[in-house]
């Protein structure tokens, strides 16, 4: 008994100089990844500042960014609106047609023509009621386009250039976002209406990316306009809910972001004619916890660049491109909704090597644009707000 | 004899009064669902239990059982701020969901009658939800 506890009074030292060492290992391991956050040249949150720029917002959507410095602002419930010099005018832009307002729908991305000094072109996507003669359900609704030009406090010109066929009686999906690629094209992310199944269907719009001259009218060289039965203006497909979308600024290549099942939201690369997967391929399962496919990869079937388990429901991003952000210049800034946070991924190529979490609990956050100034501005549906990030000092 | 008549069929006519609203209630919870499905499941979740810090559970939630008429409030118009849910505080935002008081009606029976929740055979009717106005 004796030698026992001798045995054990000599181990102790042994013991606890093992739990130590292993301790300053995980210490050293957890160390390696903070220096390098922490290296001087890094920018990081701590450098930066949020000022609120627009406030008493109701349920804004998106942003676009006038000449004269004002910002136009969508609101979800119908409404577009006029920030400025950091006032939210009271007075409504008129000339919005009805939208279908319930669920996700509602007034949706508003984006400026690449050459709008010249030509005045304000292009926006809204939820849109089925119109006598429109295919679809009675009471159901899709995703349009619009562009009109602004005269004080009004819409002039407008032009409904294109609308999501078939009308859906569902409150979910409407995708919506509008991308210039400075060749004359425009692109517009659409959800899939709730009807996963027809993401794979090529005479429908659902869950798709289409691809449209300024003026609404149909490229002869869309991947599906010689495929019998296939919608033409059709870019990509498989897709379930892109609400992110925006262009690589040197490489002209087009990135989306969408919302998947549980733990399934992507981030890919778009490309001509490519089928993105949904719902044959998924990482996620339903959010009754059912299997929606047991594949997350198959041939013929395009894969994520990343995707995100848990699901951060990414609402709108950014590619950087500002001399007041060196560093990051190339990344991508992604904002979620459901965690109320901004993702910094850095790119590398075609991949993502990095993951930064930014300014958790600034809101829920719908839209994310650099402005003319090379600042970040970020719309907040939870607050109502605009708020911009800048450089300290 | 009239008297004996309505003896025998007063609680006939009673039973099958309740047994229509039972069947009212079914019918409301299973068009419910599809409403939840639609509108509520991803930040509630498949069953009710909300995302920890994010979203509230509805689950055996006490704001739900105690106060149905906040709950109601909520979904007919957003909720937005600091709220207390079985003692954890959350700070977030719920946008109204533009959904038309027999739908919320509809939703409201679901979640009151789902994963563990009972409303003791209490329905939530149309008119019930049309009498939540907007504090302004």
């Amino acid at each position: 008994m004796k030698n026992n506890i001798t045995l054990l009074n000599k181990s102790l030292p042994v013991v606890l100089c093992g739990i130590l060492l292993s301790a300053s290992l995980a210490l050293m391991s957890n160390s390696g990844i903070t220096e390098d956050k922490n290296s001087p040249k890094k920018l990081t949150e701590a450098n930066l500042k949020v000022d609120t720029v627009a406030s008493g917002l109701k349920m804004p959507w998106a942003t676009g960014f006038l000449p004269n410095g004002d910002l136009l602002v969508t609101e979800r419930g119908g409404k577009l609106r006029l920030v400025k010099n950091g006032v939210l005018d009271p007075q409504e832009i008129s000339g919005i047609p009805e939208v279908y307002y319930k669920g996700q729908g509602g007034l949706l991305d508003v984006a400026l023509h690449p050459d709008y000094k010249t030509n005045g072109w304000i292009y926006i996507s809204y939820s849109s009621p089925k119109k006598e003669g429109e295919e679809g359900d009675d009471g159901g609704a899709n995703t349009a386009l619009m562009r009109a030009k602004l005269k004080d406090h009004a819409l002039t010109d407008i032009q409904q250039i294109f609308k999501a066929i078939p009308n859906v009686k569902a409150n979910v999906h409407f995708g919506g976002r509008i991308v210039f690629d400075k060749k004359g094209y425009v692109f517009l992310s659409l959800g899939e209406r709730g009807q996963k199944e027809n993401s794979q269907n090529l005479s429908k719009d659902q869950g798709k990316v289409v691809r449209l001259h300024e003026d609404g009218k149909i490229p002869t060289d869309n991947p599906f306009v010689k495929t019998e039965g296939a919608r033409p203006e059709i870019w990509s497909y498989g897709h379930r809910n892109p609400q992110g979308m925006t262009i690589h600024p040197t490489t002209g290549v087009i990135w989306e972001h969408e919302h998947g099942p549980q733990g399934g939201d992507e981030l890919n690369i778009v490309e001509k004619g490519k089928n993105y997967g949904w719902p044959l391929i998924t990482y996620g399962i339903d959010y009754d916890n059912s299997i929606i496919s047991k594949d997350t990869a198959r041939a013929g079937l395009e894969q994520p660049v990343i995707f995100w388990r848990p699901s951060i429901a990414p609402c709108g991003m950014t590619f950087v491109t500002s001399p007041k952000f060196k560093e990051w210049n190339g990344d991508l800034i992604v904002g979620s909704l459901k965690f109320m946070q901004l993702q910094h991924l850095t790119v590398k190529g075609n991949k993502v090597t990095g993951k930064e979490i930014l300014f958790q609990g600034i809101g829920r956050v719908r839209d994310v644009r650099q402005g003319p100034d090379g600042n970040i501005y970020v719309v907040l549906e939870s607050s109502g707000k605009i708020v911009k990030i800048s450089p300290k000092s | 004899m009239k008297k004996l008549l309505f003896l025998i069929l007063g609680p006939v006519f009673y039973s099958a009064t309740l047994a229509d609203q039972d069947d009212a209630l079914a019918k409301s919870i299973e068009r419910g669902k599809l409403v939840y499905s639609e509108n509520c499941i991803t930040c509630h979740m498949g069953t009710g239990e909300g995302v920890p810090a994010s979203f509230p559970p509805l689950a055996k939630s006490d704001y739900l059982i105690k106060t149905p008429e906040k709950a109601i409030y909520a979904v007919k118009f957003g909720l937005i701020g600091k709220i207390k849910v079985n003692g954890i505080d959350y700070d977030n935002m719920m946008p109204a969901p533009g959904l038309d008081n027999n739908e919320i009606a509809d939703v409201m029976n679901y979640i009151q009658n789902s994963w563990g929740n009972s409303s003791d055979k209490k329905i939530v009717t149309e008119k019930m939800v049309e009498a939540v106005e907007e504090k302004k």
